[in-house]
């Protein structure tokens, strides 16, 4: 897999970046502790998460695999901040996101972690530029900053010609491509993806696939992946596979667990 | 063609969680509000009809050419309304329809069971509009007109009720298949056929020649004139409102620094003819309150002791129906948007966006184009209204109390919808153990 070069974006306020525009470099990573999570809907419990230790090393690319309802998406939002967890911990720059308050991870999410999704989910009144550019507009940056900013990325995405067009006007895979680029466009540590090629053909999802891991890499964040495509979790230098709530391989530390039936 | 009629027949109210369903009772609701508002303005237009039959009596006559007038004023808003709900679910059926084409109904197949959809909501909506109706008689027979009250015989449509009633739902059809001849229905999911266009300056052109053709026209329309005349300001409004609206959407997209400004700014230049709908009914209430206020101190010299109040009256009775319909076309639409986007929203939410931000839009998306409406139509009325200062006293308070109501009734119309945003960005909803998040298409069940 050939890595194109990726610049990377500028300061954003809110982004405790060092002068030179990159991120501060995360020793640590995302380490993950004793994770336990049920859901109660209506009196009835359901168990997400049994028990999962699981660290993201900086930059690193990871994709969580499993059959549905074996807790990755779980684990993916308990990683990002999204939920908090019934037990464990999760901890980012030194800080534990399942003590931290709704507004807290709100902040954090905006200015830490990007988030790519299964059919883009860009706002369909903006042209591509600007979509990439919300989590920049949503810091507070100012648009014509934060569209400078997000060009390089969009030109490096393929999308060079099409960043004035709107969501409508693109195909999956460059729609999935301007949401790449948003994902990076703050200058994340962690970038999020819940089946970020689910909604497009094969050859198109490894295209794209493929740009993901390398403007991640590029631009120094850790990639997180849930996905159900063997191919899409290969692309990713380390799989984990979970079932039933644990983690039952991980291609790294060789790690198998007996899931819970 | 039965086949889709059976199919539409299992598939009717089955939707995967409350949201699925509500676009189609705030449909309905949209459809009975503009059916009971249009049967009001009937019996209203029906009881001076009855009124005018008094031989000599002028005064009679000149009652029925201001129900005319009032009734054509608030017509085009109701039946506006009627067209938006009947559009309201069309565009949102989105997964249902490309699935049924993946299964292979032939458009024809889908386009049926669209309009089976729309016709039942319409039919269901004109029945609660003839509740709404019925419910308002009591109230309307309260109502003196040359100190009289107006009676029930007076205000029931009988048999007219039913052609009323077969309006709005040949309207609601018209509509969709309107709505329908713009969209394209694929197995892949369902496509706009355009990108939004830009309005043409036509509009502007053609608003401007009525308004300077309308001195040489209104001698040769006398009595007549003043029913052509109200229409024709309707016209005028609504060729020239979504145009300026647009423009005010250019304007601000140019000069937009900030997110919630942006959003707004590209929403109103995407789609001015929907951000000037709600705008249209509030141009009305500030003609109409403009005009009752000159009508007023006009009607007290004396020739007939009613006529000032009644005038008042009527057009109060004229802005409530106008900004009630205004109310219901916003909320409705402001409601439906965000059912439609909530995917989106979550998304944004999970980037960590606040419920604010996203409301802080929405509110200039509603509040900038009235506020435009207000200071452009209201301070022209405004500045004609000051040498009335003097004579009634009145006159100026009351018209500013009527702007102020009517845009307040849409700005919470606008508020109504915010729990849904509030429900839409909620992320500890089920996570992905709910179906509702998967039907949103933003989790995935894993």
């Amino acid at each position: 897999m050939s890595h194109t070069q990726f610049p990377v974006p500028g300061n954003v306020p809110g982004v405790a970046h060092p002068a030179d525009g990159t991120r501060s470099p995360v020793r640590e990573g995302l380490v993950a502790t004793g994770l336990v999570h049920r859901y109660t809907r209506r009196a009835e419990e359901t168990p997400a998460l049994a028990g999962v230790d699981l660290t993201v090393s900086p930059g690193e690319s990871m994709s969580i695999m499993g059959p549905s309802g074996s807790g990755k998406t779980t684990l993916l939002h308990v990683l990002a901040g999204v939920i908090r967890p019934t037990h464990g911990s999760v901890l980012w720059q030194g800080r534990d996101l399942a003590r931290m308050r709704d507004a807290e991870r709100s902040r954090l999410r905006r200015t830490d972690f990007g988030f790519v999704f299964q059919s883009g989910q860009l706002l369909p009144e903006l042209p591509a530029e600007e979509n990439a550019a919300l989590p920049l507009l949503l810091a507070g940056v100012d648009r014509g900053t934060a569209v400078a900013r997000v060009r390089p990325i969009l030109e490096r995405l393929g999308l060079a010609g099409m960043v004035h067009r709107r969501p409508g006007e693109l195909s999956g895979g460059q729609a999935q491509r301007v949401a790449i680029a948003r994902a990076l466009a703050g200058s994340p540590g962690v970038v999020f993806a819940d089946e970020p090629t689910g909604a497009l053909d094969s050859t198109t999802g490894a295209a794209v696939m493929a740009q993901l891991v390398a403007a991640s890499r590029a631009h120094g964040a850790a990639l997180v992946v849930v996905t159900h495509d063997a191919g899409v979790a290969h692309a990713c230098a380390r799989q984990v596979t979970m079932r039933d709530g644990l983690i039952t391989h991980d291609s790294i530390t060789g790690h198998r667990a007996e899931a819970i039936r | 063609m039965s086949s889709a009629l059976r199919l539409w027949w299992l598939l009717r109210g089955r939707g995967s969680d409350d949201n699925s369903r509500l676009p189609g009772v705030l449909a309905v609701i949209a459809f009975a509000v503009a059916t009971g508002s249009l049967l009001v303005v009937l019996g209203g237009l029906q009881a001076f009809e009855l009124r005018s039959h008094q031989p000599g009596d002028e005064t009679a006559q000149l009652y029925l050419v201001l129900a005319i007038v009032a009734a054509g004023l608030m017509v085009i808003p109701i039946l506006t309304l009627g067209g938006q709900a009947a559009r309201l679910t069309l565009t949102r059926r989105n997964a249902r329809l490309a699935t049924l084409r993946l299964a292979g109904a032939t458009t024809g197949q889908s386009v049926a069971i669209t309009l089976a959809e729309t016709l039942s909501q319409a039919v269901l909506g004109a029945l609660g509009g003839v509740l709404l109706y019925g419910l308002a008689l009591p109230g309307l027979t309260m109502i003196s007109f040359r100190g009289h009250r107006l009676e029930l015989g007076e205000l029931w449509l009988g048999w007219w009720l039913l052609l009323a009633l077969a309006a709005v739902i040949v309207l609601a059809v018209v509509s969709a298949l309107v709505t329908l001849s713009g969209i394209a229905i694929t197995p892949l999911g369902v496509a706009s056929r355009v990108s939004p266009k830009r309005l043409s300056v036509l509009r502007a052109v053609v608003a401007v020649l009525m308004l300077l053709g309308w001195p040489v026209l209104f001698p040769f329309l006398p009595m007549a004139g003043l029913i052509v005349m109200a229409l024709g300001i309707v016209a005028v409004i609504n060729l020239i409102g979504p145009y300026v609206v647009m423009l005010l959407g250019l304007v601000l997209t140019s000069a937009a620094r900030r997110f919630p400004t942006l959003l707004a700014a590209r929403r109103l230049l995407d789609d001015p003819r929907t951000a000037w709908r709600s705008c249209s009914a509030f141009a009305l209430v500030i003609m109409v309150a403009c005009l009752s206020s000159f009508s007023a101190v006009l009607g007290s010299d004396g020739s007939d002791v009613h006529l000032g109040t009644d005038i008042a009256t009527g057009s109060a009775i004229t802005i409530v129906i106008v900004s009630v319909v205004a109310a219901t076309s916003a909320g409705v639409v402001h409601a439906c948007r965000v059912i439609d986007q909530a995917p989106v929203y979550r998304s944004l939410a999970y980037a960590g966006t606040d419920l604010t931000v996203l409301d802080s839009s929405r509110l200039r998306e509603v509040a900038w184009p009235l506020a435009v409406t207000a200071l452009t139509a209201g301070g022209f009325a405004a500045l004609l209204l000051l040498p009335l200062g003097t004579d009634a006293p009145g006159a100026l308070l009351r018209f500013a109390i009527a702007l102020a109501g009517s845009a307040a009734l849409t700005l919470a119309a606008l508020a109504a919808s915010r729990p849904l945003l509030a429900r839409a960005v909620r992320l500890d909803l089920g996570a992905d153990h709910g179906t509702e998040q998967t039907a949103a298409g933003v989790l995935t069940a894993g």
